[in-house]
């Protein structure tokens, strides 16, 4: 990887993990749409250094209309029935994972390879999802088309309600 | 300065495990929805960091001889991976955000007795 990748890496990447962290901590709505927003420019920047474009538009636009649903004006809040203690035996249990993935990445360097890919790369993928892994691709538009249903019905619904 | 497989996979832990925090931390459903995609995204990270740097042992062609192994990139699975992934994060955030709309209309007295 060439030094402008390598700067691409770096730089997307701070931008993503800033971004994760604020999603994490911050307490308004708007502001938080907007950090999950940052964080999936930075996500995409990674993937994007990383040869992998096409997956980073498709990310990108995921990003943006998971912070778009999230950021939506007609927000019901809905807590969860689980008091304190177990939320902080939960972020204890997130530290650890951080710890175990770290060690992980760490035994990682598995192989070391001349990629001969291209930048985008989007006719493979697509090759890869529509013929080869055409199960897979399949699977995913039936849970996004079960989602969509969801949503439409829900909103159905409160529009009959009022 | 050079990006290594184990750098990629440091970031995508880094993801993973903020986007778990977010999911416990917060006390309202629809802001914990907001973990899932940094989660999704930092396993497509991931998938897409092992696409770029790991070798596969595609070919290993038989001569008369020997055998030679040749190690090239194989196809970019990780990539396709991390695109299903991205879309499957999308897909579970607009479900998530409709049943956590749905659930906080319910009066208690019925979410108590649905459980």
């Amino acid at each position: 990887m060439d030094s402008p990748h390598a700067i691409g890496f770096f730089a997307s990447s701070a931008v993503a993990l800033a971004g994760a962290v604020l999603v994490a901590l911050l307490g308004r709505r708007g502001l938080r749409s907007l950090a999950l927003l940052v964080a999936g420019v930075g996500v995409a920047g990674v993937e994007a250094s990383l040869s992998a474009g096409f997956a980073a538009l498709v990310t990108l636009v995921s990003f943006a209309g998971s912070a778009l649903l999230l950021a939506r004006p007609d927000h019901r809040a809905y807590e969860w029935p689980v008091d304190g203690l177990w939320r902080q035996l939960g972020a204890v249990g997130a530290a650890l994972m951080l710890a175990l993935l770290g060690y992980a990445a760490y035994r990682g360097a598995f192989a070391h390879v001349r990629f001969n890919g291209g930048d985008l790369g989007t006719a493979a993928v697509g090759r890869l999802l529509f013929a080869r892994e055409a199960l897979a691709t399949e699977a995913v538009v039936g849970i996004t088309v079960i989602g969509l249903v969801v949503v439409t019905l829900l909103w159905r619904t409160r529009e009959r309600e009022r | 300065m050079s990006v290594s497989l184990v750098s990629v996979l440091f970031v995508a832990a880094g993801m993973i495990a903020a986007g778990a925090f977010a999911v416990v931390w917060r006390r309202d459903a629809t802001a914990a929805l907001a973990g899932i995609p940094l989660m999704f995204g930092g396993a497509a990270i991931a998938f897409a960091g092992v696409a770029r740097f790991a070798a596969r042992a595609t070919a290993a062609t038989p001569s008369p001889t020997t055998q030679v192994v040749v190690s090239v990139s194989g196809p970019p699975l990780g990539q396709a991976a991390a695109v299903l992934i991205a879309i499957a994060a999308l897909a579970l955030v607009a479900m998530g955000v409709g049943l956590a709309g749905r659930a906080a209309r319910v009066p208690a007295a019925r979410q108590e007795a649905s459980r």
